[in-house]
């Protein structure tokens, strides 16, 4: 079912996490966290999965006294996800 | 394992992330409130401090002292905005598009305020008119762009402000640069610091 939908984005946290993404500039691993409800590990693996496969960037770095991840999508995760919205709507089309 | 997302669940979560995406406007009137009173300051001390030095009759000491009570201003907000950019690192953050626009607008406005005030001061004329002019463009193009009047307004008072401290000596534009400050910076900065709605655009 639902064959030619990326795997990558057709997860409902890795979905969440990229249609964040899509629409700012940049968000932090809190950010993230607090706009999707998910918890840390799972969140943390997600980003992986979508660094490694190249959609989004992330950074680590400090501020102040604290680590900071940041993430941003990349042009490769921004034509995938353009291509999934595409294929939603033309599941969702009547028939 | 994942269930299976179904095309309504997978259009309702793209939904949901983008509209939660936006931009905390609030956030800004920290800046121009900031920057509002400390240049309001800097034109008041510097206003005070020429009619003092004339009372005195030393000419001599007009551009220095002009120089360092600017100078003490500016570097002390630069100093508060540092810290609260440090401090604000503990929560959590997003940077949305119009956040980096408005950020290289007003780099670049900064930029050409020095500029500005050098040039000025090279061929002998007083600053202020054309600091008034550039702070008018910055403020309408963050005005425009995050679609909240009480900028766009204050924007039109700056390039009123630039125009009529062309005619003033350079003592009373100093107040005219105060007065402007007061419309242009800090009523929008207080509309958008008590305004309930956190995310505005």
């Amino acid at each position: 079912m639902y064959k030619d939908l990326d795997p990558v984005l057709h997860s409902q946290l890795r979905l969440a996490v990229v249609s964040i993404l899509v629409s700012v500039e940049k968000a932090d691993f809190a950010y993230l966290k607090k706009e999707t409800g998910a918890t840390s590990g799972n969140l943390s693996v997600q980003i992986t999965k979508l660094k490694e496969a190249g959609y989004i960037e992330v950074k680590k770095k400090f501020k102040g006294n604290y680590p900071q991840t940041t993430c941003n999508i990349t042009t490769l995760g921004q034509e995938r996800f353009a291509a999934y919205v595409k294929a939603i709507f033309g599941y969702l089309k009547p028939k | 394992m994942e269930k299976t997302l179904t095309p309504e669940e997978s259009l309702q979560i793209i939904q949901k992330s983008i509209s939660n995406s936006r931009r905390n406007m609030r956030e800004g009137s920290f800046y121009f409130l900031l920057w509002g009173w400390a240049l309001i300051l800097a034109s008041l001390a510097n206003y005070f401090l020429i009619r003092y030095l004339i009372g005195k009759e030393q000419y001599e000491d007009i551009m220095l002292m002009s120089l360092l009570a600017w100078g003490v201003f500016i570097v002390a907000a630069m100093i508060i905005q540092f810290i609260y950019q440090t401090r604000s690192g503990k929560k959590e953050r997003v940077i949305t598009h119009l956040d980096r626009y408005i950020k290289i607008v007003w780099i670049a406005a900064g930029l050409l305020m020095g500029l500005m005030a050098f040039l000025s001061l090279k061929v002998n004329a007083f600053p202020t008119p054309f600091i008034l002019g550039v702070t008018a463009m910055a403020t309408a193009v963050s005005g425009l762009m995050v679609r909240f009047r009480p900028l766009v307004i204050g924007a039109i008072v700056f390039l009123t402000a630039a125009v009529v401290s062309s005619y003033l000596s350079g003592t009373e534009q100093l107040l005219a640069f105060a007065v402007a400050m007061v419309l242009g910076y800090l009523i929008p900065g207080y509309i958008l610091r008590t305004s309930n709605s956190g995310n505005d655009v």
